[in-house]
């Protein structure tokens, strides 16, 4: 088991390489990691500390090495793989936002990975999918080849049922109610009043 | 007065009455019941193309224009639905009632997989698109008209309905080997208090091609 305090250097290794990766990769590739990234690194870096990273470029070795920090192969080429994932969705920003990601991360990082502010879940780009599941009827159209996978994916496919009604089928006609009405008033007056007469005239007339 | 005059009004009285009755009868009626779907109308086991039906070849993907169900009178123009924010399929402006919709973001009508189109049985004036869905019955015609100028022709597997809390996800959105279609609408009861009870689905899948 290792000391607290090396723990605690690996972890600032880490972050540091991920700081200087935000300074001159994507600002976004260093947000990616960055839910995971801190915590992995700091599990992963420890174990090795002692080392320089051969694989590094030389300005980024020099950077670590001169500050004595350390850092393993496998966190630095988890943090290479996140950022070359992630170079190429056109969301490059200038350098001083890197700048400040890279220092809040080396502020956070030791102690709290993943409550940096400067992570906002939900603010990266969606991955792309993998090609042949996007049923996107815009694209040109092509014949689907027998293996292309049905279109419709869980993801992106309805659920539950369908609010296609309101009920308001035939609502009752008070325009009509209210004629018809009428109309059968004065038939009942018209015959009561018939009915009466009549009587009259049959009394008279016997 | 004499009796003639007399008999003519009271034959006059009558008609009048009969006038007031009839019209009081319908403009009371209750709201009118969208016709469902019987039992045969069922799938027998699991849904797919009826046994001994021709099944055509999917075509490209193409953006479906107009939806015609002869038997039941339907000829509508057709837009193209989303989800909504519960993930259940948005429906059309119910303020045009001759108005049905396609989900956009799935399988168009007529290519490989199942396309879905809905369409409202009523709206706040009276029935509307989809009003006589629950009554097609199996073999009856689908044709949905494509913004590629070829109409896919479709014919009915089964007309089932469902209550909203039992809404099978997957027999109606599931992936499907042919070129499949789904039309649904609102049916299966109604209360003042949740509206309708449920959804009429009608299952159909491609037969031709014009």
């Amino acid at each position: 088991m290792r000391s607290p305090a090396r723990l605690v250097t690996g972890t600032a290794a880490a972050a540091l390489t991920a700081a200087a990766l935000g300074l001159t990769t994507a600002p976004s590739a260093y947000a990616d990691g960055l839910g995971r990234g801190p915590a992995l690194t700091a599990a992963t870096a420890a174990p090795d500390a002692g080392e320089c990273l051969d694989s590094l470029t030389a300005e980024d070795a020099e950077a670590f090495c001169d500050d004595g920090a350390v850092l393993d192969e496998e966190a630095a080429a988890e943090l290479a793989a996140g950022s070359s994932a992630w170079s190429g969705t056109g969301d490059e920003g200038d350098s001083p936002t890197g700048t400040n990601a890279g220092a809040d991360l080396g502020a956070n990082a030791g102690t709290s990975p993943g409550t940096n502010p400067g992570a906002k879940p939900g603010t990266r780009p969606l991955p792309v999918p993998p090609p042949g599941t996007d049923p996107e009827p815009g694209r040109p159209p092509s014949e689907p080849p027998v293996t292309r996978p049905a279109p419709t994916t869980p993801t992106d496919r309805p659920s539950g049922h369908v609010r296609t009604g309101v009920g308001g089928s035939a609502a009752p006609d008070t325009a009509q109610l209210a004629v018809g009405g009428g109309l059968l008033g004065a038939a009942a007056v018209g015959g009561v009043w018939l009915a009466r007469r009549s009587r009259a005239d049959g009394t008279r007339s016997a | 007065m004499d009796r003639g005059t007399l008999g003519a009004r009271a034959w006059t009285a009558g008609i009048v009455a009969l006038c007031g009755l009839w019209l009081v009868q319908s403009g009371a009626a209750d709201r009118t019941v969208a016709p469902q779907p019987a039992a045969a109308q069922a799938f027998e086991a699991d849904p797919g193309p009826r046994a001994g039906s021709t099944v055509a070849a999917p075509l490209r993907a193409a953006e479906p224009v107009r939806i015609r169900i002869p038997r039941i009178e339907v000829d509508a123009p057709l837009t193209r639905l989303g989800l909504g924010a519960d993930g259940s399929l948005d429906v059309p402006p119910a303020r045009d009632p001759n108005l049905a919709g396609w989900y956009g973001g799935g399988t168009p009508p007529g290519a490989k997989g199942t396309a879905i189109v809905a369409g409202h049985v009523d709206n706040a004036e009276g029935p509307a698109v989809f009003y006589a869905l629950g009554s097609l019955k199996k073999g009856a015609a689908v044709e949905i008209d494509r913004a590629d100028g070829r109409t896919a022709v479709f014919t009915i597997d089964a007309v089932e309905v469902y209550a909203n809390d039992a809404f099978p996800d997957e027999r109606v959105y599931g992936p499907s080997p042919d070129a499949s279609l789904r039309l649904i609408t609102c049916g299966g009861g109604y209360t003042d208090e949740t509206g309708y009870l449920g959804n009429v689905v009608a299952y159909a899948h491609l037969t031709g091609v014009r």
